[in-house]
C-alpha cells in the first residue's frame, strides 16, 4: 500500500509544472475572461462592495498609516479588523491587493486560486494514480465550480479557499503515503513527507488567513474524512513500507507506536493540523474569540431534499457522476473512498432534516455551530465526485492496452497450439502506441467534450460580473458618515466610515454615533472644554485637549477594549469611545493595542520562520545531494554508469535507486538527518574528486 | 492501480523501464530500434519529467524545459493581465473647493443632487410607516432605506451625469450642512445602531 504511480508516457510530459500552469492560465483566462476584464468596476451585489471596503481599509491601514489593522474604522462606526470573520488581511493571496490595489488584487487573487485548484485536483488526482487525462478532467471541472461562480458574482473572494482543499488532501496524502516516486531514497521519503506535513499545514493556514469563514471547517470535514479512510485503509491492509526510516526510532516504543499503520494518517492530520494553527494563529484565535463574544444570531433550520440537491448537480455535472460511478463498479479503491466522501457531502448538503441528519450532528460541534447554508457542501460533492471521476476515466484508459496485450497473448497462444512455433514477446513499441492511443480516445471522446461542455456553462464573460461602477478616490480627512452597507466601497477611498452597516454577528455600534458632526473629536461638554485633531490614524488618534476642568472627551466611534489613553481613562459612553481627561491643555494620544492580538501574530511568525526553516534546510540538502549526484550520472540515458568503485553512489540490495543516487540508503540502514548531512558532505567532497574518474567512463 | 491498493511488490515495482505500468505500459526488453547511434528510448527518457532526470543531459533537457515553459508562462500571464494592469484608474475628486464649485459640481447642481435624494428617502420614510413594514423593526426599515437611497444616488449620477463617489459625497455634505429636504427639514444623520433580525 505504498500508493506507488503508474506512469504512463502522456502523463510524463504533464509532469513538467510549469508545463501544466501555462495549460491552467489558458483555462483560467477562457473561463474567468469577464474577471479580468472591465477593470475596476465592481460586481452588482452588495457584498462585493463591502468587502471591497474592508479591503481597502485594511490596505489603506498599512501602506498609508504603517499600521496592521488591528481596528477598522470605516466600518459601523470601528470594529475589529483582523480579527473580523471575513477580514482577509493576513491571507497570502492579500498581497496582490497591496501590489496592484483592490480591485485588481481581488480579481488577480480569483485568478491565482483557480489556478492553484486546477493544479492541486490534479496532483491529488496523479497521487491516486489517475492519468494525466482523468486528473486534467478532475481539475478542470472543480477549478470552475459553478457555485464558486455565484461566490464571486457575490463578491465572496474569500470563499475562493475552496480551491485549496485539493492541495490540502493531497499533502495529506503524500504525508500518509509518502512520495509515488519509486526511486527516492528513505532519506528523500522522509524529507517529501515531512514537507507534504508542512505545506499542508501552510495551505490550511492559507484558507483560514484569507477569511475562510467555509472553505476552513469544510477543509477539516474532508481532511477528516480521507484520515479516517486511509486510518481504517491501513488498519485492515497494514502499510509495510511507509517510506519513512524504520531505524531513526533508536528502538524507541513511541515511534513506533506513531508508525503504526493505522494511526499514521492520524499524525499526518495532526501535524498539518498543528502547523496551521501555529501559522495561522494570528487570525484563527483572535476571531474565535471575536466569535465567542459575538455569536451569529440568526441561524435557521434550513434543510433542501435530496431531490432538490441532486437535480442543481446533475444538470451539469452528471457525466461527472456517470464517471465516478465507473471507477467506483470497476472495485477502485480511490474512487469507492472519494465517492463515498461524496456521498457524506451530499447528505450534509441536505441541512438539518432530522436529529440524526449530519448536518444537524455537525451544528452541535464549536464552530461548524455557525455555518449555514448547508446546499454549498454540493462543492464537497463535486471535489469527491472529480477525483472518483478521474479514477474512472483512468479505468477505461487503462482498459485498453490491457485488452490489447491479453489479445496478442490469446492470439500467439492460439498460433502456438494451431502451428506450433515460438512465442513472441509483446512488442515494447505497440504498448507504447497503444498507451497513446488510449489516452488519446481517453481525452478527444470522454475528457475533453465533456469538460468544454461544463467549462462553456460557467464561463464568466466580459461585461457580465463586474457592472458597476468603480470608487474614486477623494482624499478628504477621516470622517463618519451615514454611509451605506450597499455602496459602502463608495466610502473608505472617499476616507470616510459608514454608520449604516450588516453583519452575521451582532457588532456592537453606539447610537451615539453620528454622521453630520463637524468635527469628528469633541468635548462632551463644550462649555468646559476645547479638542483639536492633531493626527489621527486608524489605530491612534493624537488630540490637543484643553480643558478648563476635568471633562469627557468623546470620539465618533465605538468603544473597545484594547483603546488607550496617554493621560486619563477611557471608557464606554452608552458604547461610544470616550476618555475622562483632567484639567488642563493637554496632548492626548488615544491608541488601540490589542495586546493578545500581537502575541497571536507573534506565534503566526514564529511558526513561518520555523516552517521557512526547515523547508530551507531541506532545500539545501537536496541542492547537496543533487550536485552530489551529477558527478555520478551518466552523460545519456543508456550510457553505462561509471562510478567509481568507490564512488559515493550507494544502492539499496535490489539497486534500487541505485542511478544516480548518492543516498539511496535502503532503509533497514538509514539513520537520522544529522546523518544526511554528514553523507552530503562526504558525497559531494567524493563527487567533486571523483568528477574526473567519472567522466571518464562516458563516450 | 488507485494509487492506494498496491503493496510491495505489485507486479509494477522496481519495473526496470521506469514508469512502465502494469499493463498500461508493459515491462519489455530494450528495443531494438536507434537513431543517429543511440536508441529512440534513450531519446524519450529525455522527455521523462515525471522523476529526477537520470542523465546530465536529461538533466539539461530539463532545465531547459523549465527555463522555456516559465518565460511563455510569463508571457501569457503578462498578456492575460496587462490589459487590466494598465487600464487608466477613474480620476481622483479633489479636495480643492473654487467658488462655489466642490466635489467638481457647483453648489447649485449639489442641491438638486441633494434634493432628488431627499425626496426619494422622505418617501421611502412614509411609506415604511404606512406599510408598517418588519413590523416597526427599526434597523430593517433602514436597510430598506439604504436600498432605496442605493437607487436613487444611481438615478441622480445618471441624470446629472457625474460619478457615484460624487453622489454620495453630495449627500454627506447636505447631511453635515442640514440642507434642507422637501419638508423643509435636515435629513437625519445618524442611523440606527446594527440591530440584524433573528427571522425573516
Amino acid at each position: 500500500m505504498t500508493g506507488k504511480a503508474t506512469i504512463r508516457w502522456p502523463d510524463r510530459i504533464m509532469a513538467l509544472t510549469a508545463l501544466r500552469l501555462i495549460l491552467w492560465v489558458i483555462v483560467a483566462a477562457f473561463t474567468h475572461e469577464g474577471i479580468l476584464s472591465d477593470p475596476f468596476k465592481v460586481a452588482d451585489w452588495m457584498d462585493d462592495h463591502q468587502f471591497y471596503s474592508w479591503e481597502e481599509s485594511d490596505r489603506t491601514t498599512l501602506l498609508r498609516y504603517h499600521q496592521l489593522p488591528a481596528w477598522n474604522p470605516f466600518w459601523c462606526g470601528g470594529t475589529a479588523g483582523i480579527a473580523g470573520p471575513e477580514d482577509p488581511f493576513l491571507g497570502p493571496d492579500f498581497v496582490l491587493r497591496l501590489l496592484f490595489g483592490v480591485a485588481h488584487g481581488r480579481r488577480l487573487a480569483i485568478c491565482l486560486l483557480v489556478v492553484l485548484g486546477f493544479e492541486g485536483m490534479y496532483r491529488l488526482c496523479r497521487r491516486l494514480d489517475a492519468s494525466a487525462v482523468g486528473a486534467t478532467f478532475a481539475a478542470l471541472v472543480f477549478g470552475t465550480c459553478d457555485r464558486f461562480v455565484s461566490f464571486i458574482r457575490d463578491g465572496w473572494v474569500n470563499f475562493l479557499g475552496f480551491e485549496l482543499i485539493p492541495f490540502v488532501l493531497y499533502f495529506l496524502l503524500v504525508g500518509t503515503l509518502g512520495p509515488a516516486d519509486e526511486t527516492l531514497s528513505a532519506v528523500e521519503r522522509t524529507e517529501r513527507i515531512r514537507r507534504a506535513r508542512l505545506l499542508g499545514g501552510f495551505v490550511v493556514a492559507w484558507i483560514v488567513l484569507s477569511a475562510g469563514t467555509y472553505p476552513t471547517p469544510y477543509a477539516m470535514l474532508s481532511v477528516g474524512y480521507v484520515t479516517v479512510a486511509l486510518s481504517i485503509l491501513g488498519f485492515f491492509r497494514g502499510r509495510p513500507d511507509d517510506g519513512l526510516q524504520t531505524t531513526s526510532d533508536g528502538g524507541n516504543r513511541w515511534l513506533r507506536v506513531l508508525r503504526a499503520p493505522w494511526l499514521v494518517p492520524w499524525v499526518a492530520a495532526g501535524t498539518i493540523g498543528l502547523v496551521a494553527f501555529g501559522l495561522a494563529a494570528g487570525k484563527l484565535l483572535p476571531t474565535l474569540s471575536f466569535l465567542r463574544q459575538f455569536p451569529r444570531v440568526f441561524a435557521p433550520v434550513e434543510m433542501h431534499t435530496a431531490s432538490e440537491m441532486f437535480t442543481g448537480y446533475w444538470g451539469r455535472y452528471a457525466v461527472v457522476l456517470v464517471l465516478s460511478l465507473i471507477g467506483v463498479v470497476t472495485a477502485d479503491l480511490a474512487a469507492g473512498i472519494f465517492f463515498g466522501g461524496a456521498l457524506l457531502f451530499f447528505a450534509l448538503a441536505m441541512g438539518d432534516f432530522g436529529d440524526g441528519s449530519p448536518f444537524h450532528i455537525l451544528k452541535s460541534l464549536p464552530i461548524f455551530g455557525q455555518l449555514r447554508f448547508p446546499d454549498r457542501f454540493m462543492v464537497g460533492v463535486l471535489l469527491f465526485s472529480s477525483v472518483a471521476a478521474a479514477r474512472g476515466i483512468t479505468r477505461v484508459e487503462d482498459a485498453l492496452p490491457i485488452a490489447v496485450k491479453r489479445a496478442w497473448d490469446l492470439f500467439l497462444g492460439w498460433r502456438k497450439r494451431t502451428f506450433g512455433g515460438k512465442e513472441s514477446p509483446f512488442p515494447p513499441e505497440l504498448g507504447w502506441i497503444i498507451v497513446g492511443v488510449a489516452a488519446f480516445l481517453a481525452y478527444s471522446r470522454v475528457a475533453r467534450p465533456h469538460a468544454e461542455e461544463i467549462l462553456t456553462g460557467v464561463r464568466i464573460r466580459p461585461g457580465t460580473m463586474y457592472v458597476q461602477e468603480g470608487p474614486r478616490n477623494y482624499d478628504g480627512p477621516f470622517k463618519q458618515s451615514r454611509g451605506n452597507r450597499r455602496d459602502v466601497h463608495m466610502f473608505t477611498p472617499a476616507n470616510m466610515g459608514s454608520l449604516y452597516c450588516v453583519a452575521g454577528n451582532p457588532l456592537p455600534e453606539s447610537a451615539l454615533l453620528r454622521g453630520d458632526l463637524a468635527q469628528e473629536e469633541y468635548p462632551a461638554d463644550p462649555t468646559k472644554a476645547t479638542v483639536k485633531r492633531l493626527e489621527w490614524t486608524p489605530n491612534r488618534i493624537t488630540l490637543d485637549v484643553d480643558a478648563k476642568e476635568p471633562t469627557t472627551v468623546l470620539v465618533n466611534q465605538n468603544w473597545a477594549a484594547p483603546w488607550r489613553s496617554s493621560i486619563g481613562t477611557v471608557k464606554s459612553v452608552e458604547k461610544l469611545l470616550a476618555v475622562d481627561v483632567p484639567a488642563g491643555k493637554n496632548v492626548v494620544v488615544l491608541k488601540y493595542t490589542d495586546r493578545f492580538l500581537d502575541l497571536c501574530l507573534l506565534v503566526s511568525l514564529t511558526t513561518l520562520l520555523g516552517v521557512a526553516f526547515v523547508l530551507g534546510r531541506d532545500g539545501v540538502r537536496w541542492a547537496k545531494r543533487e550536485r552530489a549526484r551529477w558527478a555520478t550520472l551518466p552523460l545519456w540515458p543508456d550510457d553505462p554508469v561509471g562510478p567509481p568503485a568507490n564512488a559515493a553512489v550507494k544502492s539499496t540490495p535490489d539497486g534500487h535507486a541505485a542511478v544516480g543516487s548518492v543516498d539511496a540508503v535502503p532503509p533497514a540502514t538509514a539513520t537520522s538527518d544529522a546523518k544526511v548531512d554528514a553523507d552530503a558532505k562526504t558525497d559531494e567532497v567524493d563527487a567533486d574528486a571523483k568528477t574526473d574518474a567519472g567522466s571518464k567512463t562516458e563516450p | 492501480m488507485s494509487g492506494l491498493d498496491e503493496r510491495p511488490g505489485d507486479e509494477r515495482q522496481g519495473s526496470p523501464a521506469r514508469g512502465a505500468g502494469e499493463g498500461a505500459e508493459p515491462a519489455a526488453p530494450e528495443p531494438s530500434a536507434t537513431l543517429g547511434g543511440r536508441t529512440v528510448r534513450s531519446y524519450l527518457a529525455l522527455l521523462d519529467f515525471a522523476g529526477r532526470p537520470q542523465s546530465k543531459v536529461a538533466w539539461l533537457v530539463r532545465v531547459a524545459a523549465i527555463g522555456i515553459a516559465l518565460f511563455v508562462l510569463w508571457r501569457r500571464v503578462g498578456a492575460v493581465t496587462m490589459p487590466l494592469l494598465t487600464a487608466k484608474p477613474p480620476p481622483a475628486i479633489p479636495t480643492e473647493e473654487i467658488d462655489d464649485y466642490k466635489f467638481r459640481l457647483p453648489e447649485r447642481t449639489r442641491r438638486e443632487i441633494f434634493a432628488e435624494l431627499a425626496t426619494a428617502e422622505l418617501a421611502e420614510r412614509a411609506r415604511a410607516i404606512r406599510e408598517n413594514t418588519w413590523k416597526g423593526h427599526v434597523w430593517s426599515r433602514e436597510d430598506d432605506r439604504g436600498h432605496y437611497e442605493r437607487v436613487a444616488a444611481r438615478k441622480a449620477a445618471a441624470k446629472h451625469n457625474v460619478s457615484l463617489s460624487q453622489v454620495y459625497l453630495v449627500l454627506d455634505e447636505g447631511l453635515r450642512e442640514g440642507w434642507p429636504g422637501p419638508d423643509g427639514k435636515p435629513l437625519p444623520g445618524t442611523t440606527p445602531p446594527l440591530d440584524i433580525r433573528t427571522g425573516w
